[in-house]
């Protein structure tokens, strides 16, 4: 499922529209939900998304250092203006979405997408 | 990092990189003010840069890596604590990180094993010379890790013993500490 009819699906808010042109493309198939960073670094699946409501600059750090395609906020949570340029630069896509990481979870998998297997 | 012990694991690989030869691990518990503080200091090369720097998650001095994770993590971790990270030089010469963190917040993270923590870290240097000062209110106790584990006879000195050995000096001082505050 390419990134771009994920976030039609769910109709994502784009907070680096910046990286549309190069990013847009990219292939999901896998996914991770967590607020907790040493989760995401010991779990999340490279080039998977990633679902979280933390919306601090070491997300963006840590989902670079573990090769994800993208990160959606929940619940209406928006990172500072100085943390969407710092994920520009590093060319990782933020999204995000008024509906909750669980809404959202569940529309990813029907959609097809998994998560890490035990 | 679920454990505050797995950050104190990061700062001690920072020192041990940072070629110090001393590391002082200080946790202090005061339930009247209800604060945590942790400090970590080393008698190392110290910073090359500002603390800012140090703490963005994206500095790293580290070949081949594009994220420096440590720092940034704990400070994260401290002030979703309702707490805050000051990095300052250490009296021995080199860095010294303080947190202080609300010790009742209800987004703190537990210690976690420190005995395994430091135990870990004496077994992987042993060149290097730990000190451990642990206070719950008033009460106090010095554990000098690295002696503990010299004091062990020479032919039982292997890793296994002296993890052991360190974790029971550590754990029975953090109890008697809980105890008798
Ligand atoms: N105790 C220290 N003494 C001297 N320099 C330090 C010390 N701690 C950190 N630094 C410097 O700060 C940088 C950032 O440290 P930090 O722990 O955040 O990330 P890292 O160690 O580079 O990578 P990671 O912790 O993710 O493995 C280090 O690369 C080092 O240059
Ligand atoms: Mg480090």
């Amino acid at each position: 499922m390419k990134l771009s009819e994920i976030t039609r699906a769910l109709e994502l808010v784009n907070l680096t529209p910046e990286l549309e042109a190069t990013t847009s493309e990219r292939e999901i198939t896998l996914g991770h939900v967590s607020d907790l960073l040493s989760d995401v670094l010991g779990y999340a699946p490279a080039g998977g998304v990633l679902v979280t409501i933390q919306v601090h600059l070491n997300v963006i750090a840590v989902a670079v250092h573990s090769d994800l395609a993208a990160v959606i906020f929940a619940s209406d949570r928006v990172p500072e203006e100085t943390v969407l340029e710092r994920s520009i630069q590093e060319g990782l896509p933020l999204y995000s979405s008024n509906r909750s990481a669980f809404e959202i979870v569940g529309r990813l998998y029907e959609m097809g997408l998994r998560g890490r297997e035990e | 990092m679920r454990d505050l012990s797995l950050h104190i694991l990061d700062l001690a690989e920072n020192s041990v990189r940072a070629g110090a030869s001393l590391l002082v691990v200080s946790i202090e518990e005061d339930p009247v003010q209800d604060r945590l503080t942790i400090v970590v200091e080393d008698n190392g090369s110290g910073l090359a840069v500002t603390p800012e720097s140090a703490t963005d998650p994206f500095y790293t001095t580290k070949k081949g890596k594009r994220v420096g994770l440590g720092l940034a993590l704990f400070k994260g971790t401290v002030e979703q604590a309702g707490g805050r990270l000051v990095i300052d030089r250490s009296e021995h010469g080199g860095v010294a990180v303080k947190a202080e963190m609300q010790l009742r917040h209800i987004d703190r993270n537990p210690l976690g094993d420190l005995a395994a923590t430091l135990s870990s870290v004496v077994c992987t240097n042993p060149g290097l010379d730990i000190c451990c000062r642990l206070s719950v209110g008033e009460v106090k106790r010095v554990i000098q890790v690295s002696q503990v584990a010299r004091q062990l006879p020479e032919n039982a000195r292997h890793s296994l013993a002296v993890a052991r050995r360190v974790s029971e000096e550590i754990n029975a001082a953090l109890t008697e500490l809980r105890a008798t505050a």
